[in-house]
């Protein structure tokens, strides 16, 4: 397509700021209640709410007119110096927005010859698929692709996480009624730039979908590299879900593209519970007494990992998946003992980082790099940062939500505990179909189950998928239980809070980590003319050239829409005048348009860009 | 390169201009199968059992489709009577592969896979007359009955069992008909449900070369009222549990549902009702038939063919190892292709589940879908856009007998090996995304170039309408329907020999209700 090929080709150099286009903040935002929101269909319940002056102008897709303004501005952010918006959203009314990047890496399964694991901990090599000789840096074994949660980086900071992916994908949660918005970028791949495979979200089990939110690439659209695309889910029932990537999905699911998503029931919609609690379902789910309380929760993701098979991509292999034979068996993209370990987190830089226990219990972070440069061994984590411990105090009451994205059945045991399975694929179990506690549950792919229990006395609890065959064993010959789906429930005396799901006592989220109420900036665009007569031939014409910048705030990732048009004065936004331009999908949003040959009368031209979320630019004005 | 790095006419909210205008669309050629099995899109899509439309070829039809046999009055009692051939034949992949196969056929006909869907009303006596054109030994057990009989050339009947061979071995799990010899089989069919009919002999290679069928026995003595359909629990969310009638559904409009409405399985409560949850939509029956099959298995059997001792599972010396994964005996893109489609001579049933949104006053009534498990291994069947409600589990309501409600609302089906699971199905435009002001998605939609578009997306988020799609393509569907999917979640299954996007996986086709369709003048199945 010659429109591709513009892209790729942009020219990057001349570049003037000719404008300085307005900013604005719009803060969208939705204060009333699920049904009525429902009822109105949500685009028109969500109030755009732009800023004073000359607020950029602000389209919806489809709407014709921005909604009404429904708050008034309050004042200018210190931090940023732009206009803020009064905030005040009940939990169950706001829109909250969460940015994922898709892009391939190496992660690690626990390998013997690793000196951070050792031949006691590790499994043997599997020459030649494991570790994979490609691998780098050296400390990690595995090639992989998968999301990376990039919210609130900026664009410069989201590409240069390229190549540096992670597995199994990031846990995010929303509440019944509480939009999310999910914008997901496609990074492409650095070991594979062959492979020019396209990306989409699948929200999986979400009741009611329509195809354009379903994440399917044959019954809707996928995000190409180097674009995004923004899905909206209003959530209206609580439960465990899972999302994964479905395009080509037998290969993009096991590569790692897998992650949960859950949903809290509304805040009005919970009973029960006791101070600090949570709750799992609402009395419209069918828990109308807090059965599904809890004090602590964990998800854990199930899969399996195929070395051939991520060997085979990494290495420009094609793979027969239905000769599919896994080798580890993972818990939120670990097998044992790393499932262990602590949770990473992402830096201010927006590079992950693995985490150590210290003697207090607390955590300390892992330098990635030793004194003389090299990759740290003890760091090699840093692309696995999810942990499947569970933490308890005695008496607490725990959840874990287990959701399996592999391709084989589980079996989970839990010696020594009486659990409850209240949810299965995200619908309370009602008493009357309940089975009494027990010590077993049996998961299959695709499905979620929610188990509660009563942590009992002080002590270690292991749990783990009693398919005893999974197990490679250590290399050594001590550890038979190296390789596979086993963690620990340890109950310690005098825990202090879990600040965020699947977190440790007293482990806070980091910035980023869970989705931010969407308040950005539109978008600017700097733009210049150029003629250009050649040599050669084929560079002649007379062009537009510049950059795109896209608020770093919230939707800190690549731009949805470029326009130019050549008139005395700038159409208003979506009057069919407008020509849609391409641009590069890198972190600058480079654009390169040739408006007609070199010697083309001297004219006005207007350029406005659009973002993820509908926010559109003012109009540049270029005179060439 | 091109004058200019843009094209015209989309417009600012990623739409095109004329967004909104419904093209009208007919048999025009809009999706080409993969590997050159399915011809045409037109030829893909099936008849809607509520318009009337002509026919492309003969037979062409969707859901499932029963083969009913003959019956005859025997003293107050319908005798129904199935006379089925054990033969083989080939079967098409969408690779282009031609797999040899195994199957039951039915009176005669051509070799097919599966067998005959095998319906009987509740209380049916049911005589099924076996002809054996293999050269191995073969029967029909029927898994799920009770007190079946056999009877060889008009012997009298005698209760059916395993056979003992030579030294007491297991020889047969039933009464066997031999190479070129009969057997009957006599049962009533006592209670309602889906059941599996497979071979009950060698079992592990001939229920993998394709002996095997589904068995659908309906209620009787079963009247669905006006009431009845007002009464349907209809899951509130907020407010809990609620009633049909709770939901808006009037009783105009549970009269004309009433006259459509089908029975699955009876109350456990109340004598001569249907269960409240077991009431379907009876032009939206379907039945999936879920198999797997391992081609070095049935290239050995092609090879040996002529040798019968070597026609038996412990003769085959490889390991087993499926590569194709059906439903119906078809692999994707293939399950979409309406029943009997000429270019599938030997797979006649396809699997492609055809709904409109639930609506209070238009639509309140639930498709219905039958899950059999064919395989050595249970499937787990994942179908997107909604939960589907579980309410059987081997032909059983998982129901107590006080009525106590065991059923169960699943975003993954659990068909467990040789067992059968039936549940209703819906989906409904909750959010109400339309094309209109205050419901429309409500995000910026990039533009097509800046997008993927799939084989089967039509252009827009809403249903009913056609957006523009990148140029060269004037559209994919045929009125702006949606396509979900729904496939076996061990995703290597839903692959052909491997291949993304193909075997165990079939489309949910929701089409713009009947008024708007009628409304819009649009053409969903012509």
């Amino acid at each position: 397509m010659i429109d591709r090929q513009t892209d790729q080709h942009g020219t990057k150099g001349s570049t003037n700021v000719t404008s300085g286009a307005e900013q604005g903040v719009e803060v969208i935002a939705t204060t009333i209640d699920r049904r009525k929101f429902l009822i109105l269909g949500g685009a028109g319940a969500a109030a755009l709410v732009g800023t004073a002056g000359v607020a950029a102008a602000v389209m919806r897709a489809g709407g014709p007119t921005p909604a009404p303004r429904s708050q008034p501005p309050v004042g200018l952010d210190p931090a940023t110096g732009r206009e803020l918006t009064a905030v005040s959203l009940p939990p169950s009314g706001t829109v909250r927005h969460l940015a994922l990047a898709g892009t391939d890496g190496w992660v690690s399964m626990p390998l013997a010859d690793n000196p951070a694991v050792g031949d006691a901990h590790g499994a043997k090599s599997i020459d030649p698929y494991f570790p994979d000789p490609l691998a780098d840096p050296a400390n990690r074994t595995t090639y992989a692709f998968c999301f990376r949660n990039v919210t609130g980086l900026d664009q410069a900071q989201v590409a240069a996480q390229k190549g540096r992916t992670q597995i199994c994908a990031p846990l995010f949660y929303s509440t019944v009624g509480e939009e999310i918005w999910v914008t997901l970028t496609n990074l492409g791949l650095t070991l594979r730039p062959d492979l020019v495979d396209s990306h989409t979200l699948h929200w999986h089990g979400f009741r009611n979908a329509i195809p354009f939110y379903d994440g399917v690439p044959e019954s809707s659209i996928s995000v190409p590299i180097g674009r995004d695309f923004t899905y909206v889910y209003r959530p209206a029932d609580a439960g465990t879900y899972m999302y994964h990537c479905h395009f080509e999905d037998v290969e993009h699911v096991t590569m790692g593209m897998h992650g949960i998503v859950f949903v809290k029931p509304d805040v009005g919609d919970r009973v029960g519970l006791l101070d600090g609690q949570q709750k799992a379902y609402g009395v419209s789910d069918g828990d109308a007494t807090g059965e599904s309380r809890y004090d602590r929760e964990f998800a854990i993701m199930l899969s399996e990992v195929d070395t051939r098979a991520h060997f085979n991509d990494a290495h420009i292999q094609a793979t027969d998946w239905t000769d599919f034979h896994a080798d580890f068996w993972t818990m939120n993209g670990r097998a044992y003992p790393d499932t262990l370990a602590p949770n990473g987190f992402r830096n201010a830089d927006g590079d992950l980082v693995p985490q150590e226990e210290q003697s207090d219990g607390s955590l300390a972070p892992i330098d990635l790099e030793l004194a003389n440069g090299d990759p740290n061994p003890a760091a090699r984590l840093a692309s696995n940062p999810l942990s499947s411990l569970v933490q308890a105090a005695p008496g607490e009451r725990i959840l874990i939500r287990f959701a399996n994205l592999g391709f084989l059945d589980h079996s989970f045991v839990f010696p020594g505990l009486a659990v409850d399975v209240l949810g299965r694929d995200a619908r309370f179990v009602p008493a009357t179909a309940r089975r009494v506690a027990t010590d077993s549950i049996q998961i299959g792919p695709g499905e979620s189950r929610d188990v509660f229990f009563t942590a009992p006395a002080a002590g270690v609890y292991p749990f783990y998928d009693r398919g005893m065959s999974h197990y490679t064993g250590s290399a050594d010959g001590t550890d038979s239980w190296v390789g596979g789906q086993r963690s620990e429930i340890r109950v310690v005396e005098g825990l202090g809070p879990q600040l965020k799901p699947n977190g440790w006592a007293g482990e806070a989220p980091w910035d980023g980590e869970l989705p931010v109420v969407a308040a950005h900036a539109a978008p600017t665009v700097a733009a210049t003319g150029a003629r250009v007569t050649g040599p050669p031939l084929s560079s002649r014409g007379t062009f537009l050239n510049g950059t795109v910048a896209v608020d770093p705030l919230v939707k800190g990732t690549v731009l949805a829409n470029l326009w130019w048009v050549r008139a005395a004065g700038a159409p208003p936004p979506g009057d069919p005048a407008w020509r849609s331009a391409v641009f590069a999908g890198d972190a600058t949003n480079t654009f390169h348009i040739r408006v007609g040959g070199p010697a083309i009368a001297v004219a006005d031209y207007w350029l406005i860009a659009q973002d993820s979320a509908g926010v559109v630019s003012a109009p540049v004005h270029v005179s060439i | 390169m091109n004058d200019e790095t843009s094209r015209n006419g989309v417009g600012m909210n990623g739409q095109p201009p004329n967004h909104g205008r419904h093209r009208r669309i007919t048999r025009r050629v809009a999706w080409l199968g993969v590997a050159g099995v399915c011809a045409t899109w037109a030829a893909l899509v099936p008849v809607s059992a509520s318009q009337p439309a002509t026919a492309a070829f003969a037979g062409e039809s969707e859901g499932l489709q029963c083969t009913d046999g003959t019956t005859s009055d025997v003293a107050g009692v319908t005798h129904r009577g199935f006379d089925i051939t054990a033969t083989d034949g080939y079967t098409s992949e969408p690779d282009g592969n031609a797999i040899y196969d195994w199957g039951y056929s039915n009176s005669g006909g051509a070799f097919q896979l599966p067998g005959p869907v095998l319906c009987a009303q509740q209380g049916d006596v049911l005589e099924i007359h076996l002809h054996n054109a293999l050269p191995v030994a073969t029967s029909i057990q029927f898994p799920g009955q009770t007190d079946v009989q056999y009877s060889y050339n008009a012997s009298p009947l005698a209760p059916d069992g395993p056979v003992a061979g030579a030294g007491g071995a297991l020889a047969s799990l039933v009464h066997e008909a031999p190479p070129n010899g009969d057997v009957t089989y006599t049962f009533a069919a006592a209670a309602p449900g889906t059941y599996l009919y497979q071979s009950g002999s060698d079992p592990q290679l001939q229920v993998q070369m394709g002996l095997f069928g589904a068995l659908v026995v309906r209620p009787g003595g079963i009247s669905i009222t006006a009431d009845d359909i007002l009464a349907i629990p209809n899951d509130g969310g907020p407010t809990g549990v609620r009633s049909n009638a709770d939901a808006g559904v009037t009783e105009a409009a549970a009269i004309a549902a009433a006259a459509t409405a089908r029975c699955a399985y009876p109350s456990p409560t109340a004598p001569g009702k249907c269960d409240p949850l077991a009431i379907y939509d009876g032009s939206r029956e379907n039945l999936l038939v879920l198999s797997e099959i391992d081609p070095g298995v049935h290239s050995y059997a092609e090879q040996h063919r002529g040798t019968a001792a070597d026609l038996h599972w412990n003769a085959y010396p490889g390991a087993y190892e499926a590569h194709y994964f059906m439903i119906n005996g078809r692999s994707m893109p293939d399950t979409l292709a309406p029943n009997n489609a000429p270019w599938l001579p030997s797979q006649p049933y396809g699997a492609m589940a055809h709904v409109q949104p639930w609506d209070a006053l238009t639509n309140p009534l639930d498709a219905l879908l039958r899950y059999v498990g064919v395989g050595v291994t249970g499937y787990d069947f994942h179908p997107h856009s909604n939960h589907e409600h579980v309410i059987a589990e081997d032909a059983v309501l998982m129901k107590g007998a006080t009525g106590n409600d065991n059923t169960e609302e699943k975003f993954n089906i659990m068909v467990g090996s040789g067992s059968t699971v039936d549940a209703t199905f819906r989906w409904t435009n909750e959010v109400g995304y339309s094309d209109t002001d205050g419901k429309r998605v409500p995000v910026a939609w990039p533009q097509g170039l800046n997008l993927s578009e799939g084989d089967f997306w039509s252009g827009s988020p809403y249903l009913g309408e056609s957006g523009t799609l990148n140029p060269g393509i004037l559209t994919k569907t045929q009125c702006g329907e949606y396509y979900h999917v729904a496939h076996s979640h061990d995703l290597t299954q839903a692959t052909n020999y491997g291949i993304t996007f193909g075997g165990m996986l079939t489309l949910i086709k929701v089409e713009p209700p009947d008024e708007v369709q009628n409304a819009l003048h649009l053409d969903c199945n012509g």
